[in-house]
């Protein structure tokens, strides 16, 4: 759904009014975000799928706007859109990230309808919100195994209940993908699903959360590069995610690992932990990242990296990042390269196996 | 005068002076209250239940009415006491935690007024309201249900 006028206008609106968050009368609600910033590498191969960032400063791999419409119909009944400017692609695409309607028909439990994010990881739900998490980007062994696929159309139910000491929740969804473009290196793949279902739970108790997450997909994938050249082909793939978040006092912790099984794809899994300390304003962190895999090399993506950042609060709506990344491809794999660049020397190698990228952001809600 | 009687009466004053500054002082460090509207039936919540609901996770009253939040300004020093003494959290982790529930559809970010007086003419104004504010401004507009320091 390309939305520019409507974002333009959504836009235009919101820095009109030039507060936090604008409230049109008590039933409507205008939010936003941007994230800013530029990013290099000392690797002349394009790194880290969709952003593609290379041995010169790019502006605007990290760059995404968001506009957010949340209006509220009656006491049980709400209607939220979320239009996403996406800058990392050239043609600057806008989509309507969300567009749902949502019924509480308990205190306990809700259900929605229409265009719903994916929730197959711990930061799904935000994904696109620098805001909302400590890196500059969310870790790409885990976050990149659905290959930028963040949205589908169809239900999702919500069920939540005090269990024990916490709180325990479970979101079962089902619904399709229709012509979602997905960028691989200079070929652009399109996914159309003949079945998509799933489910998300999370128990959060004291400070402690763990959620697991499953989704089965069964799609057409048209352009798919194969051994005869690009078509059309049929694949599935599961995914089964665990993720735990700890926040006690100072620290957070968040760990996450992710499993994918699939006919074409292959099967591989993805894993990073984090560790942050907030002092005031700053949040320090630590994340190391493993992606490894079985089977055919050429499209396997086994890489580790380590990353040391900061995120540094300037005011309650702005903060600033920066990160020093450190990648590397394993198993004669292209790893979170986009390409896979053979050494002449070493044939089966690839010509420049590692990556150092630094990364400055500035994350803004308003 | 005897300067023994003179050096006693100076200490005496001076301690005097302190103690009733130190008391002023104290006096002038007042609680920070959680208030609902007048009307609303709930007359306590325990700190555990405060830290549910300004955290997000609480949305609903225990008898079933839906929770409107209203909070402070962002650059209020109040709010980063208030989330300090609730929570013991920083105001960068609430902020990142807003953050993450407002854009993922979760929640509707709550109304953000500028100080303790606007927050309880707020409340006149929304029935199933909750906020916080300096208790010094406590008046019979709106009900205390839990006091925090």
């Amino acid at each position: 759904m390309h939305t520019k006028s409507l974002i333009a206008l959504a836009c235009s609106g919101a820095f009109a009014f030039a507060s936090p968050s604008i409230s049109a009368d008590d039933s409507v609600n205008i939010s936003g975000f941007l994230t800013t910033g530029v990013s290099i590498s000392d690797n002349e191969i394009p790194y880290l799928s969709n952003r593609g960032i290379i041995d010169e400063p790019n502006f605007h791999s990290e760059s995404v706007l968001g506009i957010q419409l949340d209006s509220t119909i009656d006491d049980k009944t709400r209607v939220s859109t979320q239009l996403i400017a996406n800058f990392s692609s050239d043609n600057f695409d806008t989509n309507a990230e969300w567009l749902f309607v949502e019924r509480n028909i308990s205190t306990r439990f809700r259900v929605r309808a229409g265009r719903l994010r994916l929730p197959v990881y711990a930061a799904s739900r935000y994904v696109y919100v620098g805001a909302a998490y400590p890196w500059v980007r969310p870790p790409e062994e885990v976050y990149a195994q659905m290959a930028g696929i963040t949205r589908f159309n169809g239900l999702d139910a919500n069920w939540q209940t005090e269990l024990g000491p916490g709180t325990f929740s479970i979101q079962p969804y089902a619904g399709s993908i229709t012509g979602e473009e997905i960028a691989a290196g200079p070929i652009t793949i399109k996914l159309n699903t003949e079945s998509l279902f799933g489910v998300a739970t999370k128990y959060a108790w004291e400070g402690i959360a763990v959620q697991a997450m499953f989704i089965k997909i069964d799609a057409n994938l048209d352009n798919f590069p194969t051994e005869t050249g690009l078509r059309q082909v049929s694949i599935n793939a599961e995914i089964a995610t665990l993720a735990l978040e700890v926040e006690q006092g100072n620290f957070d912790l968040r760990t996450e690992w992710a499993s994918r099984d699939s006919d074409r794809l292959g099967n591989s899994w993805g894993w990073y932990g984090t560790v942050a300390y907030h002092h005031n304003e700053f949040t320090p962190y630590l994340t190391l990242g493993l992606r490894d895999s079985e089977g055919d090399t050429s499209i396997a993506r086994d890489s580790e990296s380590a990353a040391l950042g900061l995120r540094w609060d300037l005011g309650p709506k702005i903060a600033l990042k920066s990160e020093l990344h450190y990648g590397k491809a394993k198993s004669s794999s292209k790893g979170l390269f986009n390409e896979y660049i053979e050494d002449p020397d070493q044939p089966g190698q690839l010509a420049d196996d590692d990556v150092l990228l630094a990364s400055f952001t500035v994350n803004v809600l308003f | 005068m005897n300067p023994f009687v003179l050096a006693t009466r100076s200490l005496v004053g001076v301690v005097a002076t302190a103690a009733f500054c130190l008391s002023v002082s104290q006096a002038a460090v007042s609680d920070i209250v959680v208030v609902v509207n007048k009307d609303n039936p709930i007359t306590s919540i325990s700190q555990k239940e405060g830290k549910k609901i300004f955290l997000g996770v609480s949305r609903h009253f225990q008898h079933g009415a839906k929770i409107d939040l209203v909070d402070q300004n962002g650059s209020s020093e109040l709010r980063g006491e208030f989330y300090s003494l609730i929570a013991e959290k920083t105001v960068s982790q609430i902020n990142s935690r807003w953050a993450g529930l407002i854009f993922s559809g979760e929640a509707i970010p709550p109304d953000q007024v500028d100080n303790s007086a606007e927050v309880i003419k707020w409340l006149e104004d929304h029935p199933n309201g909750i906020g916080y504010i300096d208790s010094a401004f406590i008046d019979d507009r709106v009900k205390t249900i839990l006091t925090l320091r």
